[in-house]
């Protein structure tokens, strides 16, 4: 089963140790990762234990158990999610009766109330929008934030009061109930066979700290299998940190064996050669791919005026796609969703014969965890042969937590989600505004499954959040979203084409021809961004995700709110290179 | 890990019921309809993953007592102990279930609520948070609540036993005085975590053979056969060695069987009649082929067992051919051996529940079944009405289920009682039948005199037996009356028990001062201080537990029967046993004599000189309806008596006046048969019962009325 892996790959998924995996950018990670679970499903001899994988989004969290079926593997003993639903479902569920701050229930305050609520405390405090402030808490319990103290104790009172727990709280509390109950480390990592830890370089302090908790525990085998790139930590903002070897073997209190990944399957070496020059570790990088000889095209533009911008992504667009490269194979990137979503915009206005996949910004996004959003994508993403699976995966997690809830649907049915399905299928609504048409739909489905969720407390607090979340938005000038349903619909939808995104965003995606505008000092990297080469870390994985060629453009004429003007970002500015 | 506790709330007939359990064998002992088919069905629902997967219940399942059902909850809650979390397999019980209290310890609970669903137990809490609220206004709530509005929850880590009647009103709610709990305080702490995810019986091995059960079908039927499931491994293939080999085998098999030339005769023979009938163009070809399944598994399916006789060498047969006993123990062998050979590493606990096992199995098989189980993994529940598997199974891990008025009561014979006593206990009971456990209510006697001639005495002057009153006489010898008596109490079994013994008042008159005594004085008095100090301790035992009461003869049981007025017994007996007229006519004046010095010393020389016992079996035969029952006697057994119900008093009455019709006293001119034509004409036998009183104020079922009801 191993087959089709290079040596590297096969050393590291075969070794029956801690792993840490230390990938350069193409270098076949979530291959690697993928077939570790793989392999280890395979090799289970207790049918009872649990494989983890804990990846940094829903969306890789999905990937991951796709291509474990498309390997034939049995996932019934996988569980893949990102590190809060991992506390969630293996810690604060099952022993929030130890915690007087849980034993009564609790519901997720969702990214979008909780940015509502801290920014009018801001206001409250005289502070302005800009301004951070950190919600998070340390392994040893105390709160992050010490300036801004006050705020935060008050946010926090607030959640209490109202029976919430921030995605923050989610991890301080699992942590602060495993610390507590050293018997709940030994039971889970007598459950588990293997926690796998992607993109281990934007790990929080805290995240580390559960994970070695549970490996700390008193009997077990469980073994950790981490995966990263400490080159591509761009996560430093919102706390991650890439621990060394050294550092992690402390934390976890036992030993690692270091597996690299050294190949790049992906760019030709003058690329990689290029983008060494924001590498901050030393690890070799060798281009293996059949492309690997052949002659890169980079270049940098910083004298283009943000006036002319569109224009001159459009020429290089376009002189690729009649070169023969694929829509798909070509990417356009900015630090920024306020300058990916105009750009994408007018891209496709200036090339209406071109297919693009632009991230547009949608109103829901902001409520993933939110019950109501799992109901918004089932009557937002069409039944297709193709969408399937996904929606009978989204409609068994939806009535799984509705029963969490106490809401118990189609009680003696065998196949309760395709019932489910069946139901939504069946309904629609005439309206055309986006947040109108669902909320109609939403009325008609629990008519028709005769539940009253007015009657539940979570029901009936996560639809505020949920349309107060997506109306504000909507209101958001800023965004200029458009609000009809034909939109919203079009967000979940996955079209092939010229793809439009923040660097955040494209994450282990890879393109033949990549062009990257905004690298301005302020924007890459931010003002706030304190971490130590943030800049080189970001300007190494958008370069990195290009094979053959590489467009950077530091435009001009963009301004601060003050008046001053954006100066190219100095970490590329400074490198001397021969561009194209 | 084990269940060490079984509670039971408003379930069929168990209205709030708790039964402590051991690791390894543990017996439920009840009379049929105590319930012990409930009970079991009780435990399936929590841990056999061969149950419905959707637990519902329904109105009849609610317990009859707590009268209108709407708006109450049906709990079981099982406690696991010795739960450990190092244990891979257990982990998951672990994770699921450890308890609530206390983290670290080794215990869990696991509960299931059936009960209203929030929107319902919040308008209930909303009420009762009213100042102005009305019993009306909770009858309105409770109507409106339908069987459709239940929903049945399970959770792990729960942390209160709900048999406690505190428990119930306080986290249930107290329909009396409407108050009940805010649903939206989920407290988890005290109801647990909720289970999703993870399905418990799952991770259990439940194996459970029902009292009546055809296990030939059993072994057939391909799900359920073991030896099947013997084959398979972990991921539930069947690996076989020579797989391709037999396969291989199979097909030369299939094809020379096709290749018969009788076969091929058959096809030819097909091909050319379709050929005439339909002609060359339109017919189709036809061919005969053999199909064996070449198939493993289903080659497998042709595994039978073959089983031979202990008793006759050298020959097997097929299950069918073994009795019954023999067919079940080879059942039951097969699922022992299946848990522990397959099941074992991925299986949390192995639990096997048989229902009345001496349908199937001898005592004595029964006996040796379990003996050498592996008690770390496997607990067993045996359910029984037989007194004899009672006699083998210690007390300490057996519950008794009696029948009580729309509900039942458990006893655990053992609660709180101190190792060595049980062991002791164990002892007296295992030799002694165990028919004390059953009874409805007990007389504890301390020799063969009383347990000879009480049973005859009720039998004839009542007409009904000691059985029929639901009451069981135990000659506890010399073992002492608080040793068995322990028995009964408030913990433990709640019944009741009379002890009857004998104060040993002298039947002389002794002088203030002991100077001076005649050696038969002295023995006199010796029995009398021993007497009164035993007494004084006997009572001093019984005070403060309601279910035991002493009973003493004034001196000893003899001369209380004799001094009862039953000279004329004793006179026939004596008549019966001396040849000699003048014996006959010496013993006579001595046992008519007045001085109870006197006469009371004669029947005892007379017991002393036949022997106790047998001097009881004599004076039995002379028993009849006429005979008097010592009042302390009656007063026993009036108390050992659960109830007398209207049946049976109106049965010893029409008895009774039957019998006095033809047999009663001299000078007694009552008409006893126009008596019995009116007792029996009456409609209403509470009325007639109440008319025989009346009639015979004097007479002793009159009086056996009048003490059970004092």
């Amino acid at each position: 089963m191993l087959k089709g892996l290079n040596e590297q790959q096969i050393e590291a998924v075969v070794e029956q140790g801690n792993v840490l995996l230390t990938a350069c950018p193409g270098s076949g990670k979530t291959r690697a990762l993928t077939y570790k679970i793989a392999y280890e499903l395979e090799r289970l001899t207790n049918s009872k234990k649990i494989i983890i994988a804990v990846t940094f989004t829903n969306r890789a969290a999905d990937e991951i158990k796709k291509r474990i079926r498309n390997l034939n593997a049995d996932d019934t003993n996988l569980w893949a999610g990102t590190i809060h639903s991992f506390c969630l479902e293996w810690i604060l569920r099952p022993y929030m009766c130890y915690l007087d701050e849980l034993k009564n229930g609790f519901s997720i305050s969702d990214e979008f109330n909780s940015e509502r609520l801290i920014s009018e405390l801001k206001e409250k405090y005289g502070l302005v929008f800009f301004d951070s402030v950190s919600t998070r808490y340390l392994p040893n319990g105390e709160k992050e934030e010490t300036i801004n103290r006050e705020l935060i104790d008050e946010y926090h009172e607030i959640l209490s009061n109202e029976k919430l727990v921030d995605f923050d709280q989610i991890l301080h509390y699992s942590h602060k109930l495993i610390t507590t109950y050293p018997k709940i480390s030994e039971t889970l990592k007598n459950m588990f066979q293997l926690i796998c830890v992607d993109e281990y370089q934007d790990t929080q302090l805290l995240q580390y700290a559960i994970l070695s908790q549970i490996m700390k525990g008193a009997s077990g085998s469980c073994k950790m299998f981490m995966v990263g790139d400490s080159d591509q930590a761009i996560y430093g903002s919102l706390g991650g940190v890439a621990k060394s070897l050294a550092e992690i073997e402390k934390e976890f209190k036992t030993t690692f064996i270091n597996k690299e990944l050294s190949g790049n399957y992906r760019s030709n070496q003058q690329i990689i050669d290029y983008y060494r020059n924001f590498q901050t570790s030393t690890i070799e990088i060798k281009a293996f791919g059949s492309n690997a000889d052949e002659s890169a095209i980079i270049t940098y533009n910083k004298t283009v005026h943000k006036d002319e911008l569109v224009e001159y992504i459009v020429k290089i667009i376009s002189d690729k796609l009649e070169a023969g490269i694929p829509e798909h194979e070509i990417c356009v990137l900015a630090p920024t969703w306020y300058m990916v979503i105009p750009m994408g915009r007018k891209l496709k206005s200036l090339l209406p014969d071109v297919k693009f996949d632009a991230v547009g910004l949608s109103p829901l996004l902001k409520n993933k965890e939110n019950v109501w959003f799992k109901f918004a994508r089932l009557f937002l993403v069409p039944p297709s042969p193709n969408t399937y699976l996904t929606r009978k995966r989204w409609a068994t997690e939806l009535i799984n937590e509705l029963k969490d809830y106490g809401v118990v649907l189609f009680e003696n049915d065998d196949f309760k989600s395709k019932t489910l399905l069946k139901n939504i299928n069946s309904i629609s609504s005439k309206e055309t505004e986006g947040l109108n048409y669902l909320k109609e739909c939403f009325l008609k489905l629990f008519v028709i499954i005769e539940v009253d969720f007015s009657l539940n407390e979570h029901l009936q607090v996560q639809w505020d959040f949920f349309f107060k979340g997506a109306e504000k938005r909507l209101e958001n000038p800023d965004f200029d979203l458009a609000k009809d349903i034909e939109s919203f619909k079009k967000m979940f939808k996955h079209e092939e084409g010229v793809v439009v995104n923040t660097c955040h965003g494209i994450k282990g995606a890879e393109f033949d021809t990549v062009i990257a505008f905004g690298l301005l000092h302020g924007k890459l990297p931010n003002w706030n961004e304190s971490t130590e080469n943030a800049a080189e870390k970001l300007l190494y994985v958008i370069c990195s995700r290009a094979k053959r060629e590489l467009h950077l453009i530091s435009e001009t004429g963009r301004t601060t709110n003050s008046g001053n003007s954006y100066f190219p970002t100095r970490q590329l500015n400074s490198i001397i290179y021969e561009y194209n | 890990m084990y269940i060490s506790k079984l509670s039971i709330r408003n379930f069929r007939n168990f209205s709030n019921a708790s039964l402590d359990f051991n690791k390894g064998v543990n017996t439920i002992i009840g009379e049929n309809g105590s319930g012990k088919t409930n009970l079991f069905h009780a435990i399936r629902i929590m841990i056999d993953e061969s149950m419905p997967r959707i637990t519902k219940l329904f109105e009849t399942d609610f317990n009859r007592s707590i009268g209108e059902w709407k708006g109450h909850w049906i709990i079981i809650q099982l406690e696991f102990q010795e739960l450990d979390s190092s244990e891979e397999a257990q982990s998951i019980a672990m994770h699921k279930i450890g308890a609530a209290d206390d983290f670290d310890s080794t215990k869990g609970t696991y509960s299931l609520y059936f009960r209203p669903r929030i929107d319902f137990r919040r308008s209930l809490f909303e009420l009762s948070e009213d100042e102005d609220k009305t019993d009306d206004e909770l009858e309105k709530i409770l109507t409106g609540i339908s069987l459709n509005d239940y929903e049945t929850v399970f959770a792990g880590r729960g942390n209160i036993d709900f048999s406690i009647d505190d428990n119930y009103l306080k986290y249930v709610g107290d329909f009396e005085s409407i108050t009940f709990p805010d649903p939206d305080e989920e407290k988890t702490d005290v109801y647990g975590v909720k289970m999703y995810g993870i399905s418990i019986p799952n991770e259990f091995a439940c194996t459970f053979a029902k009292a009546l059960r055809d296990v030939e079908s059993d072994l057939r039927s391909y799900r359920d056969n073991p030896l099947l499931n013997l084959l398979r491994d972990n991921e539930k293939n069947i690996s076989v060695a020579k797989k391709a080999e037999i396969e291989g085998q199979v097909e030369v098999l299939n094809n020379n069987i096709s290749g018969l030339d009788e076969v091929k005769g058959v096809s030819t023979g097909i091909t050319q009649t379709i050929k005439e009938a339909v002609g060359e163009t339109y017919a189709p070809n036809v061919n005969i082929k053999s199909e064996l399944p070449s198939d493993m598994e289903k080659l497998l399916q042709s595994l039978k067992l073959w089983v031979g006789d202990p008793d006759e060498e050298g020959h097997e047969g097929r299950l069918w051919e073994l009795s019954l006993g023999g067919a079940n123990l080879i059942y039951l062998s097969l699922k022992l051996l299946e848990f522990e050979k397959v099941k074992k590493e991925n299986k949390i606990a192995n639990f096997i529940l048989i229902e009345e096992p001496e349908a199937h199995i001898h005592t004595h098989i029964q006996k040796t079944l379990f003996q050498k189980l592996d008690k770390q993994k496997t607990q067993v529940f045996i359910s029984t009405h037989s007194t004899h598997i009672s006699s083998v199974s210690a007390i300490s891990s057996m519950n008794i289920l009696g029948r009580g008025k729309q509900k039942a009561e458990i006893y655990n014979p053992s609660k709180n009682l101190d190792g060595g006593d049980i062991v002791k206990l164990e002892r007296y009971l295992d030799t002694n039948r165990t028919n004390l456990l059953f009874a409805k209510g007990v007389i504890l006697v301390e020799g063969d005199a009383e347990h000879i001639l009480i049973p005859e005495l009720v039998k004839k002057v009542l007409g009904v037996s000691l059985d029929e009153l639901g009451i069981s006489i135990i000659n506890i010898g010399s073992t002492g009356f608080e040793n068995v008596a322990q028995l009964f109490h408030e913990e433990r079994v709640q019944r009741n028990c009379s002890i009857l013994t004998d104060n040993d008042l002298s039947i002389v008159e002794l002088p203030d001062s002991l100077i001076g005594d005649s050696d038969y004085e002295k023995s006199c008095r010796q029995s009398e201080i021993s007497g009164k100090a035993r007494k004084q301790k006997l009572d001093a035992y019984c005070k403060g537990n309601k279910y035991l009461r002493p009973f003493y003869a004034k001196h000893t049981f003899e001369v209380d029967f004799l001094l009862a007025n039953n000279s004329f017994e004793i006179i026939a007996t004596v008549n019966k046993a001396y040849k000699q007229v003048a014996d006959k006519k010496r013993i006579k004046k001595l046992i008519e004599d007045k001085d109870v010095a006197i006469s009371g010393k004669e029947v005892l020389r007379l017991a002393e000189k036949f022997g106790k016992g047998w001097f009881a079996i004599m004076v039995s035969e002379n028993i009849d309806n006429i005979t008097i029952i010592p009042k302390y006697i009656l007063k026993a057994i009036s108390f050992a008596c659960p109830s007398f119900n209207t049946n049976t008093l109106f049965s010893i009455a029409k008895y009774r006046l039957k019998k006095l019709e033809t047999r009663h006293f001299d000078g007694d001119d009552t008409d006893y048969k126009k008596l019995l034509s009116e007792l029996i004409s009456f409609d209403n036998q509470i009325e007639a019962i109440e008319f025989y009183k009346k009639q015979l104020p004097e007479d002793v079922l009159t009086k056996l009325i009048h003490l059970a009801y004092a």
